[in-house]
C-alpha cells in the first residue's frame, strides 16, 4: 500500500512537470462558441508489444548466428541498421532493456508494483542470450550502440588503464539507478537518456500511425516535445563517440554491466578466427573498442611469487572496499534520500512549519498540492522515515557493490593470465565483427585457402 | 604493405571523396546554422509562453471587475488567440527544425563516413612487443587508475554532502521535536539596530540612537569621518548593516550595487547587475526619478537590489551573487522608484503599474533565499512610488501598502487582504508610518491621513481618526517621534508639525527658496532635513520651532541618510557621505 503511495506521488508529481506546457481549458463566454470535442486517439494495440517482443527474439537470434557462424561484418551492419530504424525512430527507444532495470528493481523490492510479463521478458532475454551466446545484443540489437556506431569517425584508442578505471562508472549508474528505483524515488535512466530526444527528432513510429490510420500526425508538428538539455546532452555524447567507440556502452551503459558479467560466463563467444593465429595485429587495429587482449609473456619464479603476495593483497582489499564503500554510501542517505518526491515534501512542510522557509500558495508548489488533500502530516512524516530507511539499506547495498566490484577489478588486474593468441576480452567484447571482418585467416578460411603463418602471405 | 595514400591524384575514388568532403562540409555549415537559429528559437518560445501572460492575466483580472465589460471580453478572445497562435508558431518552426537537423545530420554522417572510408589508408600495425614486464606494467597503471578514481568519487560524494546544507539528519521528522535550528532572518533586535531598508526598520525614519552629530562642516572635515565618490548616480538612499553600506547606481546600458565600508568608505566591491531578460533604457523613466531611485533591502545576509527595468538581484556580502532575474519592465510613467522590503526570509516586491483598470498592478512575495515568486497578489491600483512597510499591530503584523487610489494592509505570512481604505489620489509616492497606533498616509492630490488599524473589508468610512488636507507633500514621507508627526513638501518647503493623536497642526516653518526629494529623518529627539540643493538643516523635534544648525553639503541631496551607532550616511549626488561625532 505504502509502496502503491510512493508511486502515486512520484507519477502525480513528474506529471505535474508536463502539466505546465500543455494549454488551460479555453475561457467560455456566452458567445455561442462551442468547444470542439475531445479527440481520443486509440490505445496501441497490446498485440503490438508481442510484435515487439518477437522482433526483439528474431533480431537477436539472428544476431548471435551472423556473429557466430556466418560471421560477416556487413550482415551485422545491415541488422543494426535495421535495429536502430525499429528500435529506435519507429518504437522511440521503448523497446528497452536497460530502462527495464529500473522496472525489474521496482518489481522486487516496492511491493505494489507489478511488473508487466513483456517489460520482464524484454531484460531477462538478451540476459540470456548473452549467457548462452556473447554480447549479441549489443553488438547489432541496441539502438544506442547503433547510434554511436554511426557517429564514429576518427576513432582514438584509449589507454588501458583509462579504460579500466572508466569502466566503472557504468557499475556506479547501475547501483544509483537500482537504488533510486527501488525506493520508488526516480527512473534516471529514462529521465536521462539522451538518445531518446534523437529518436523523437524523427518519430517514424508516429508518422506510420498516422498514415494507417488515414491521418495526419495528431497535433501536428508542434506536439513532438524535445528536450532542449537532453538534446545538449546528446550532442556532447555524439562529439565524444565521433572519436571514442561506444563510449556510452562502455563507460556508462548499466544494462552493459551487467552484461558484461554475463557475457564473461557466456557457454560461446565471438573468436576472431576459427584457425590460428598470425599475430599480425589486424584485429586490434581494427578493434576501435579495446576489447582485444595481446599474447601474454612468460614470467619468471620470482615474478610469480610476487605476484601471488599482489593477489593476496588485493583481496583483502577487495573485502575492506566492500566494506569501506558499503559504510561511506550509508553516510550519504539523508542527501541521497532527498531524490524522493516524498521526501523532499516532508521536508519542505517541517521547514515550513517550522518557519525556516516560506509557504507557497501556487497551486504547483508541491507542499500547497500537499495541503490540499488534507492528509494527515504525521503520516508524511512516517512515509518519508520508512524511505530513508530503505534508503539506508540500500545505500549499504548499493555501496557494497560498488566496493566490490572495484575489488573484484583489482583482483582481476592481479591475476596472471596465459594468453598464446590475440583474443576477445569476454566481458568487453561487443560482438561487431570488426576483428574477425580484417582477419588474413578468416578471409583465407571463407576462400577455401591457408595463410603463411610467418609472412600472412597466400599459400 | 605499405603506408602510400590509395586514393592518388587524378583518381575517381579521390574524386569522389573531394564530393563527399564538399558535402560534409555544406551540410556542417547548414547544421550549425540550424542549430543557432533552433536556439533562438527556443529562447523566444521560453519568453512565449501564453499561460506566463502578464497582459492577459491583468485583463483577465479586470474582467473580474468589470464582468460585463463585452468589450474586455473580445479583447481577450483575440489576446488570447494571438498568443496561443504565436506559442504554436513556434513551437511548430523548432519541430520542423528539428526535423530539417535530424535529415541534414544523416547526409552529414553518410558523407564523413564515405570520405572516411574513401580516404582509408591500408592498416598497418606496429611489431609486437616482446617486453616482459609490459602486462604488469599496463596491470599496475590500471590498478593505479582506479584507485584515484575510486578516491576521486569519495572526494565528490564527500563534497557533495558538505555542499548540501543543511544536514539532511536535522530535518528527519524524529527531530521535529528537538532543538529548533536557528531562522534565515534576523531578530527584530537586529533589525533594530541596524538600517536595512529605505528610511531605516519599519520604514519610519527613526534612528535607534541618539549620538548623531548635531553639526559638521563638509569643506573642513568637522565631523566628517569619511566621503567617498559614488560611480554612478541614484535617487537611492544608503542602507547599512554591520559593518557594511550599500547603495546602488545605473547609467542607460549599466546597473550596478556597491558595497562601502562604514569604518573607512572604501568601495569593497562593485557588482553588475544583468539578469537574463535584461533590457537597457527603459523607456518613460523621468529624470527625477532617475535609473536607479529603488533602495536595496538587506536581511544581514544578503542584500537585494531592483532597477526600473525590472532587474532583481540578491548579493551576499562578499559580493556573490546569489540570484538573480528580470520581473519585466514596470508600466509606470515616470519610472519604477518603490524600494524594496525583507520580512522573515521574504522578499516583498511592490509593482503598481499603469491605471486600475489595466489591472497590472501585482505585490510579489518571493523567497529570499532562492528568489522564487510564492506568491502574486494582484492589486487594483495605479502606478505608485511608495514603499510597503510591515508594522506590527496589535500583536499581529500587517504589511501595509499605498496606492491610487487604496491603502491595503494584508498579512505578510499568507498574503490576504485584511482591509483597505480609498484615501489616496494620483502619483502616489510618499511611504506609509505607523507611529501612536495610526497608520499615517499622505499625498499631495489628496490628504494626510491618520487610520485606526483593523477591521476588515473597506474601513475608509469609519477608521480614519483624522485628515488634513494642507501643505500635502508630493514626494517626502512623514516621521514620528510617538508624540508628534512632521510632513515636509517638495516644493515650497513647508516643514508642518502636527500632534499624532489628534492632527492638531501646532507649527509649520516655510523654508524660502529650498525644495526636498530627501524624507525627514529623526535621530537623538533632532529632526534632521536635507533639500535637493545639499543644505542640511537640524532642529529640535519639540512643539515649538528650533533650529540647531545648517550646513552646507557641497553638492546636491536627493535621498534619506541611514544611521548606524554614531554615525550618520547620507548620500549625495556625487559622493556618500558618513558624519560621525566619533572620529575626524
Amino acid at each position: 500500500m505504502r509502496g502503491g503511495l510512493i508511486i502515486a506521488t512520484v507519477l502525480v508529481l513528474t506529471t505535474g512537470v508536463f502539466a505546465e506546457q500543455r494549454f488551460a481549458v479555453p475561457t467560455e463566454f456566452d458567445s455561442g462558441y462551442t468547444k470542439p470535442t475531445t479527440q481520443h486517439p486509440d490505445p496501441r494495440a497490446s498485440m503490438m508489444q508481442y510484435v515487439d517482443l518477437g522482433v526483439l527474439i528474431a533480431t537477436l537470434g539472428l544476431a548471435s548466428f551472423l556473429t557466430l557462424k556466418f560471421r560477416r561484418r556487413w550482415a551485422i551492419f545491415t541488422l543494426m541498421i535495421f535495429c536502430l530504424v525499429y528500435f529506435g525512430f519507429v518504437r522511440g527507444g521503448c523497446v528497452c532493456p536497460i530502462g527495464a532495470i529500473q522496472n525489474v528493481a521496482m518489481a522486487i523490492f516496492l511491493g505494489d508494483y507489478t511488473l508487466p510479463l513483456v517489460v520482464l521478458a524484454i531484460f531477462v532475454i538478451p540476459l540470456v542470450f548473452t549467457l548462452l551466446l556473447g554480447r549479441a545484443f549489443c553488438g547489432a540489437v541496441c539502438p544506442l550502440g547503433a547510434v554511436q556506431d554511426v557517429f564514429l569517425l576518427r576513432p582514438l584508442r584509449v589507454p588501458g588503464w583509462l579504460d579500466q578505471a572508466l569502466g566503472l562508472l557504468a557499475y556506479i549508474y547501475l547501483a544509483a539507478a537500482v537504488l533510486l528505483a527501488a525506493t520508488g524515488s526516480a527512473l534516471i535512466i529514462c529521465r536521462y537518456d539522451p538518445f531518446v530526444s534523437l529518436f523523437r527528432l524523427l518519430p517514424l513510429g508516429k508518422w506510420i500511425e498516422a498514415l494507417t490510420r488515414g491521418g495526419t500526425v495528431p497535433g501536428g508538428i508542434a506536439s513532438i516535445t524535445i528536450s532542449i538539455h537532453l538534446l545538449v546532452l546528446l550532442g556532447v555524447l555524439v562529439v565524444i563517440c565521433m572519436f571514442v567507440g561506444r563510449a556510452y556502452c562502455r563507460f556508462l551503459c548499466p544494462y552493459g554491466a551487467i552484461l558484461r558479467i554475463c557475457s564473461r560466463l557466456s557457454l560461446k563467444r565471438v573468436t576472431i578466427t576459427p584457425e590460428e593465429c598470425i599475430k599480425c595485429r589486424l584485429c586490434e587495429d581494427a578493434c576501435h573498442f579495446g576489447a582485444i587482449r595481446q599474447p601474454t609473456q612468460t614470467h619468471g619464479g620470482h615474478d610469480r611469487t610476487r605476484g601471488k603476495g599482489l593477489l593476496a593483497g588485493m583481496v583483502l582489499l577487495a573485502g575492506a572496499l566492500t566494506f569501506a564503500a558499503g559504510w561511506g554510501a550509508s553516510l550519504l542517505t539523508p542527501y541521497l534520500a532527498r531524490t524522493n518526491a516524498q521526501v523532499r515534501l516532508a521536508e519542505q512542510i517541517w521547514r515550513e512549519q517550522n518557519a525556516l522557509a516560506a509557504r507557497s500558495d501556487d497551486i504547483n508548489d508541491p507542499g500547497e498540492v500537499f495541503r490540499r488533500t488534507d492528509t494527515p502530516i504525521a503520516r508524511l512524516y512516517d512515509d518519508a522515515e520508512d524511505i530513508k530507511r530503505r534508503f539506508l539499506i540500500g545505500s549499504w547495498i548499493a555501496g557494497g557493490f560498488i566496493g566490490l566490484v572495484i575489488g573484484g577489478r583489482l583482483v582481476r588486474l592481479s591475476v596472471r593470465r596465459r594468453r598464446e593468441d590475440y583474443e576477445a576480452d569476454r566481458g568487453s567484447c561487443l560482438a561487431c565483427g570488426r576483428c574477425f571482418a580484417k582477419c588474413p585467416m578468416e578471409q583465407a578460411r571463407r576462400k577455401g585457402r591457408s595463410v603463411s603463418l610467418t609472412t600472412g602471405e597466400d599459400e | 604493405m605499405n603506408n602510400t595514400q590509395i586514393t592518388p591524384k587524378g583518381s575517381p575514388r579521390r574524386d569522389w571523396r573531394l564530393a563527399c568532403v564538399a558535402v560534409a562540409c555544406v551540410t556542417g555549415a547548414v547544421s550549425l546554422t540550424l542549430i543557432a537559429a533552433m536556439a533562438v528559437n527556443y529562447l523566444r518560445l521560453r519568453d512565449a509562453d501564453p499561460l506566463a501572460s502578464p497582459k492577459l492575466a491583468g485583463m483577465k483580472e479586470a474582467l473580474y471587475e468589470h464582468p460585463a465589460d463585452e468589450q474586455l471580453k473580445d479583447d481577450i478572445r483575440r489576446l488570447d488567440l494571438r498568443l496561443r497562435k504565436a506559442h504554436l508558431r513556434l513551437r511548430t518552426r523548432l519541430a520542423t527544425g528539428g526535423l530539417l537537423l535530424g535529415s541534414i545530420l544523416i547526409v552529414l554522417v553518410v558523407s564523413i563516413r564515405a570520405a572516411e572510408i574513401l580516404g582509408r589508408k591500408p592498416p598497418h600495425p606496429n611489431h609486437p612487443h616482446n617486453d616482459p614486464k609490459r602486462d604488469d606494467r599496463i596491470a599496475g597503471a590500471s590498478r593505479w587508475s582506479l584507485i584515484a578514481l575510486t578516491a576521486a568519487i569519495g572526494c565528490g560524494a564527500a563534497a557533495w554532502a558538505m555542499l548540501s546544507e543543511p544536514s539532511g539528519d536535522t530535518l528527519l521528522p524524529a527531530h521535529v521535536n528537538g532543538q529548533k535550528p536557528e531562522p534565515d532572518y534576523p531578530t527584530p533586535e537586529e533589525v533594530r539596530k541596524n538600517w536595512p531598508r529605505f528610511r531605516g526598520p519599519g520604514g519610519a525614519g527613526v534612528s535607534a540612537y541618539a549620538n548623531i552629530p548635531v553639526s559638521w562642516n563638509v569643506e573642513t572635515g568637522e565631523n566628517i569621518l569619511w566621503k567617498t565618490p559614488v560611480p554612478l548616480g541614484g535617487m537611492n538612499s544608503p542602507v547599512a548593516w554591520g559593518n557594511r553600506v550599500f547603495l546602488a547606481g545605473a547609467k542607460k546600458r549599466r546597473r550596478e550595487v556597491y558595497c562601502f565600508d562604514a569604518e573607512t568608505g572604501r568601495l569593497l566591491w562593485t557588482r553588475r547587475v544583468q539578469p537574463a531578460g535584461s533590457k537597457d533604457d527603459p523607456e518613460n523613466v523621468d529624470r527625477d526619478t532617475g535609473l536607479s531611485a529603488p533602495t536595496c533591502s538587506t536581511d544581514g545576509k544578503r542584500l537585494y537590489a531592483i532597477f526600473p527595468n525590472g532587474d532583481l538581484a540578491s548579493f551576499d556580502f562578499s559580493g556573490k551573487e546569489i540570484w538573480s532575474r528580470n520581473l519585466g519592465v514596470p508600466d509606470n510613467i515616470y519610472g519604477y522608484a518603490t524600494s524594496l522590503l525583507t520580512w522573515r526570509g521574504r522578499l516583498i516586491v511592490q509593482s503598481d503599474q499603469g491605471t486600475p483598470d489595466d489591472a497590472l498592478s501585482v505585490l510579489l512575495i518571493l523567497d529570499a533565499a532562492t528568489g522564487k515568486t510564492l506568491r502574486t497578489i494582484r492589486r487594483a491600483v495605479a502606478g505608485s512610488w511608495t514603499t510597503p512597510a510591515v508594522f506590527s499591530i496589535g500583536g499581529a503584523e500587517r504589511l501595509v501598502t499605498v496606492g491610487d487610489p487604496w491603502v491595503i494592509t494584508y498579512d505578510p505570512a499568507d498574503g490576504r487582504e485584511t482591509w483597505r481604505a480609498r484615501l489616496m489620489g494620483p502619483d502616489v509616492a510618499p511611504s506609509p508610518i505607523y507611529s501612536a497606533g495610526l497608520v499615517f498616509t499622505v499625498t499631495a492630490e489628496a490628504k494626510l491621513s491618520a487610520i485606526r488599524p483593523g477591521g476588515t473589508g473597506d474601513v475608509t468610512d469609519s477608521h480614519v481618526a483624522w485628515s488634513a488636507t494642507e501643505d500635502l507633500p508630493g514626494i517626502c514621507s512623514p516621521v514620528s517621534d510617538g508624540t508628534l508627526l512632521y510632513t515636509l513638501t517638495s516644493e515650497g518647503g513647508v516643514l508642518t508639525c502636527y500632534e499624532a493623536a489628534t492632527g492638531k497642526r501646532i507649527w509649520s516653518k516655510e523654508y524660502e527658496n529650498l525644495g526636498f526629494h530627501s524624507s525627514p529623518s529623526l535621530a537623538g529627539g533632532r529632526l534632521y532635513l536635507f533639500s535637493r540643493d545639499g543644505t542640511a538643516i537640524v532642529l529640535e523635534s519639540a512643539r515649538r520651532y528650533k533650529e540647531l544648525a545648517r550646513m552646507k553639503m557641497g553638492e546636491g541631496i536627493h535621498t534619506s541618510p541611514a544611521f548606524l551607532d554614531g554615525r550618520m550616511f547620507v548620500r549625495g549626488v556625487k559622493n556618500l557621505f558618513c558624519i560621525s561625532g566619533g572620529k575626524k
